[in-house]
């Protein structure tokens, strides 16, 4: 049975959410990383599609910190599906999520600071993302 | 304060080439240097106290390896070559991000660090991993 089609549906029923978020990927060249002084920093920013529903975690923190989670009131959770990112995607650690409005300004950026993927059928179908806002 | 820094990560990753030096500092842009690498020596710069003319900078370099033995050994390594003198000269690295870069340059001031309080000690070691942290103070002239 694939269940992928179906949740995809349910996610863009729900859907449009307020801000659209992006997958960014952030690539550096040249200079020297070990001080931190890059050549160049580039951004490659990718709709996710469907697009993720989203939440602050509010008082649902505390479930996550007992399990070992280091998540706070204010971290997001992203319901994402396994369409618009995969967990190869989420391993990387250049990846972060993006916020925009209609317009494409960027609104809020996120680091992703842990996942756990929903699985059923031998594949995951669902990640859930925890991610703080880093700019503001 | 950057200089010193800098110069500090080069002695050990260029020393050292068989270790992989992972610092550690808020980048948004580089989220990867914001958290502890597994199998790697990892440094960071904490307190720092900033005077006229000569500073100190609190340096945490952290041994983790999911082997003890590797980790204790590295450590070693790490010891001895800090132990060969506790004097260096400074280096600015800003123009290796130039370009095209350009080489390290001598800023003619030195960094200095007590080659006798080199001391590892295991800390919030599981299971899965040992760590090892050493916490050694960097001094840097300003002027």
């Amino acid at each position: 049975m694939n269940l992928q089609p179906i949740i995809d549906q349910a996610l863009r029923f729900v859907g449009p959410p307020v801000l659209n978020t992006y997958k960014r990927l952030t690539t550096s060249t040249g200079g020297d990383a070990l001080t931190g002084r890059y050549g160049s920093v580039t951004t490659a920013d990718t709709l996710l599609d469907p697009q993720p529903i989203y939440r602050q975690l509010g008082k649902d923190a505390e479930v996550l910190n007992a399990v070992g989670l280091a998540v706070s009131g204010t971290t997001y959770e992203f319901l994402v599906s396994s369409t618009a990112l995969s967990d190869v995607e989420l391993a990387q650690k250049n990846l972060s999520l993006v916020q925009k409005d209609a317009a494409g300004t960027q609104v809020l950026a996120f680091k992703i600071v842990g996942f756990t993927p929903v699985q059923g059928f031998g594949k995951n179908l669902t990640f859930k993302i925890f991610a703080d806002v880093v700019t503001r | 304060m950057i200089q010193a820094q800098d110069t500090f990560l080069h002695i050990i990753a260029d020393n050292l080439p068989s270790l992989t030096v992972h610092p550690l500092r808020t980048d948004h842009a580089h989220p990867e240097n914001e958290s502890l690498q597994m199998n790697a020596v990892n440094i960071e710069f904490t307190i720092a106290d900033l005077r006229v003319q000569v500073s100190q900078v609190y340096t945490s370099i952290d041994v983790i390896n999911d082997d003890e033995q590797t980790a204790r050994t590295q450590a070693l390594q790490i010891a001895q070559l800090l132990q060969q003198g506790g004097v260096a000269p400074e280096m600015d690295y800003s123009g290796l991000a130039a370009t095209p870069p350009t080489p390290a340059a001598p800023t003619g001031r030195n960094i200095f660090w007590n080659p006798n309080a080199v001391r590892f000690r295991p800390v919030n070691s599981g299971d899965s991993y040992f760590r090892f942290n050493c916490t050694l103070v960097l001094n840097f002239n300003n002027s």
